[in-house]
C-alpha cells in the first residue's frame, strides 16, 4: 500500500486530485490538487464534502443519499468507475487519490457527468411492465402472482441503480454514441424476463436495430464495475437469446394471472407487550 | 431495421462455411490424405482438375453456395464495422444499399466463371 508518506493508523493527510472544468470558462478539463485532514473510515464522497464545505465551495459533484443507493455521486476514481460514497479510501490503498467525472458522457462541470443520454436510452427501452390486460393495469384489483423461482430470474437486474458507472467502463458505448448501452439493455432484460410482462416483443423491437443488442462485444468491464452487483454483460446475452428466440417464432408467455382479491379482513398483528399506547401516554 | 434475422443468417453462413470451405480446403491442401482412403481427386490445382470442377454442375453449385455464404458472412461483418461509426440510420441505410450492390456484382462475376467454362 502506497500511503504518500503518512503511517496509515495515524495518516493525517489524504490527496485528492479533482478534475475540474467548468464549460462557461475553461477551455479544457484541468486537475487541481487538494490536501485534506483523513480520519479513519473516510470515503471519498466524504473528501469531496470536506473540499466543498471548507476549501472550495464552487467544486461540483453530484450526491445525494451517501449509502450507494441513489447513484448519483458515480466518478472516475483511480480509473475505475465507482460510487464515492462507496468507496472508502482505505479499500484503495492509497492517499494520493485522482478523481475525474465519468467516461462516455459529456461534462456538465467538474464532476458532474450529463447523464441524459443514458435515461433517454433507458427509456426508450420501455423499462415497465407491459400486459394485455390494460384495465387491470391501470385500475389493479389485486397483485399479480409470481412465485419466489420467477422473481430469482431477473431480480439481479432490477438491482440497478442507473449510476452510469457501466456506461462509463463499456468501450463499445466509448466509440459508438449511438450504442443503447449496458444500462438500458440491462434493463430491456429486466423487464422481458418478468414474468408479469407479455409484450416483451414491443421491447426487443427497440434493442434489436444495429446500435442495440448487437453493438456488445463482450468486454464485461460493466460486470466488473457495477457497485450494486449487477452483471449486465450477462443481460444482453440472455437478451440476444430472447431476440433469436422471438425471431425464431418463440411466443409471448402468458403473463403471470392476478390474485384473487383479499377477501375479509386480516388479523391484525398482536400489538407487543412493551409498546406505549396513546392510554398510556395519558 | 430489424437485425435479427440478418444476424441469424450470419450464423447458417457461418455453419455452411464451416463444412463447405473445410470441404474445400481439404480437397485442395490434403490430396494425400485423401488418396490414403482411397479418394483420389488428382492434382487438384492442375488446370485440368480446375477446368474438371468448373464444367461439373455439382461443382458450379459447390462453389456458388461457398461463394454466396462467404461474401454474406464477410460484407455483413464489414458492415458491423462500419455500423460502429455511429453513422446515422440514413447513412447505414446508403452502406447496406452499397454493400448489397456490391456483394452481388462480385457474386455475379465470380460464378460467371465456372457457368461461362
Amino acid at each position: 500500500m502506497s500511503n504518500n508518506g503518512e503511517n496509515q493508523g495515524s495518516v493525517s493527510k489524504l490527496t485528492l486530485k479533482v478534475q475540474r472544468y467548468n464549460p462557461d470558462r475553461d477551455k479544457a478539463p484541468y486537475m487541481q490538487e487538494f490536501t485534506l485532514p483523513f480520519r479513519k473510515g473516510m470515503t471519498v464522497l466524504d473528501g469531496l464534502l470536506y473540499i466543498r464545505e471548507n476549501i472550495d465551495s464552487s467544486l461540483a459533484f453530484r450526491a445525494s443519499c451517501r449509502m450507494g443507493i441513489c447513484g448519483a455521486c458515480a466518478m472516475l476514481i483511480n480509473n475505475l468507475p465507482r460510487l464515492a460514497c462507496h468507496t472508502p479510501v482505505e479499500e484503495i490503498g492509497e492517499f494520493t487519490l485522482e478523481i475525474k467525472p465519468l467516461p462516455n458522457f459529456a461534462i456538465v462541470k467538474d464532476l458532474v457527468p450529463d447523464t441524459s443520454s443514458m435515461f433517454e436510452k433507458h427509456a426508450s427501452v420501455k423499462p415497465y411492465l407491459m400486459r394485455d390486460d390494460q384495465e387491470e393495469m391501470e385500475h389493479p384489483t389485486a397483485e399479480f402472482v409470481q412465485s419466489p423461482d420467477e422473481l430469482e430470474s431477473y431480480l439481479q437486474f432490477a438491482y440497478c441503480i442507473k449510476c452510469g458507472a457501466c456506461v462509463a467502463a463499456c468501450p463499445t458505448s466509448a466509440t459508438g454514441k449511438l450504442y443503447l448501452g449496458p444500462q438500458a439493455l440491462t434493463q430491456a432484460y429486466r423487464y422481458c424476463g418478468d414474468s408479469r410482462d407479455n409484450k416483451s416483443g414491443e421491447r426487443i423491437s427497440a434493442v434489436d436495430p444495429y446500435y442495440g443488442v448487437w453493438g456488445c462485444h463482450f468486454a464485461g468491464a460493466c460486470s466488473q464495475v457495477c457497485p450494486k452487483g449487477v452483471d449486465p454483460a450477462l443481460a444482453i446475452q440472455l437478451l440476444r437469446r430472447k431476440v433469436f428466440a422471438q425471431s425464431l417464432g418463440g411466443k409471448e408467455r402468458t403473463p403471470s394471472p392476478v390474485a384473487a382479491p383479499p377477501t375479509g379482513s386480516k388479523e391484525k398483528i398482536p400489538v407487543p407487550e412493551f409498546t406505549v399506547t396513546q392510554d398510556d401516554r395519558s | 431495421m430489424r437485425e435479427v434475422p440478418l444476424r441469424l443468417w450470419q450464423l447458417i453462413a457461418a455453419a455452411v462455411i464451416f463444412f463447405l470451405v473445410g470441404t474445400h480446403l481439404i480437397i485442395m491442401h490434403l490430396g494425400d490424405i485423401l488418396s490414403f482412403f482411397g479418394a483420389d481427386m488428382g492434382e487438384p490445382t492442375a488446370w485440368s482438375s480446375v477446368m474438371e470442377r468448373a464444367s461439373s454442375a455439382w461443382w458450379t453449385v459447390f462453389y456458388g453456395i461457398v461463394l454466396a455464404a462467404v461474401l454474406y458472412h464477410g460484407f455483413l461483418g464489414l458492415r458491423n464495422v462500419i455500423s460502429e461509426l455511429s453513422l446515422s440510420p440514413a447513412a447505414m441505410r446508403v452502406i447496406n444499399r452499397a454493400l448489397i450492390v456490391v456483394g452481388i456484382g462480385i457474386f455475379a462475376f465470380a460464378l460467371y466463371i465456372p457457368i461461362s467454362t
